[in-house]
């Protein structure tokens, strides 16, 4: 994917060149104006989408079942790592 | 006002996207993409160039990356429970969903590029719950899940957003491990969810 050789490229770029101070404030508001900017595109692309706008109810459901899932079994690790790992 | 920013915007934002989207106005083809490595670059720039990342690195011997694979697999975990529960729901979707570790933006607009729009659209608001659930519940979590648990839950946003929430509850002597843990995962979240796409498709 050419996503992943952009992000190793802006890694590389941010080991080598150390942005700080107001590089870094600019880094991070042009991050946020990026992400505002795509979940603009990523509204239109589901709002011209029929299939989506049907499944309104399925789409929340399946969200909160994941989110759920996703925390417990994240406890469940955090847990064991507490036990096993982190008290010796 | 920080929650407005970082939660309120966002949500305008989409939801003026889907209301240009009904007033007739065609996405523009590729642009999300030129973006989203635009965003992925600056992901990257601002990750690679954190000072003392790598003596924390070094100081914890490797034992560190332990936090952010506990998230990785314990999310993978319950995603296949959640799937094997729920027969309207595919191991694809339950472990494409959770593999945003609560970076709503990045996970949803990944796989929404894949061409997946309702996926997508799951993605964005599961992953936006994780967060809200870990900021809103990080002191139960830290009483009665262990320190680890704000951190846990956190997912990729234990770097930004929930770390004051950690740092309040869990001690500021695990915002590091919340940061770094954050960190991993942030950069993790593409590669998993090609990874899943991957085996899945």
């Amino acid at each position: 994917m050419i996503v992943i050789l952009f992000l190793i490229l802006g890694l590389l770029m941010g080991w080598r060149f150390r942005p700080r101070g107001r590089a870094l404030k600019v880094i991070h508001q042009a991050l946020t104006l990026a992400i505002w900017i795509l979940l603009f595109f990523m509204g239109m692309d589901i709002g011209s989408d029929k299939t989506v706008l049907g499944q309104w109810s399925r789409i929340g459901g399946d969200a909160v079942v994941i989110a759920v899932s996703s925390l417990l079994g994240s406890f469940g690790a955090g847990y064991l790592l507490w036990k096993r790992v982190m008290q010796k | 006002m920080t929650l407005i920013r970082e939660n309120l915007i966002p949500l305008l934002a989409f939801g003026a996207g889907i209301g240009a989207a009904r007033l007739g106005l065609a996405p523009v083809d590729r642009g999300g993409m030129a973006v989203l490595c635009f965003l992925v670059f600056l992901v990257g720039l601002s990750v690679g160039g954190t000072p003392g990342i790598l003596n924390l690195v070094k100081k914890m011997k490797g034992r560190i990356f332990l936090i952010p694979l506990g998230v990785i697999l314990g999310t993978a975990a319950g995603n296949i429970i959640a799937a094997l529960l729920f027969s309207g729901m595919s191991l694809r979707e339950a472990l494409l969903g959770g593999a945003g570790y609560g970076y709503y933006s990045l996970s949803a607009i990944l796989i929404t590029e894949q061409g997946d729009p309702v996926l997508g659209a799951v993605a964005l608001v599961s992953n936006m719950m994780r967060e809200l659930i870990t900021l809103a519940g990080a002191g139960f979590m830290a009483r009665y899940l262990t320190p680890l648990g704000p951190i846990m839950a956190g997912g990729a946003t234990s770097m930004d957003v929930t770390l004051p929430a950690v740092t309040r509850f869990s001690g500021s002597e695990y915002a590091p491990l919340s940061f770094l843990s954050g960190l991993v995962l942030s950069i993790a979240v593409p590669f998993m969810i090609a990874l899943f796409t991957l085996i899945l498709p």
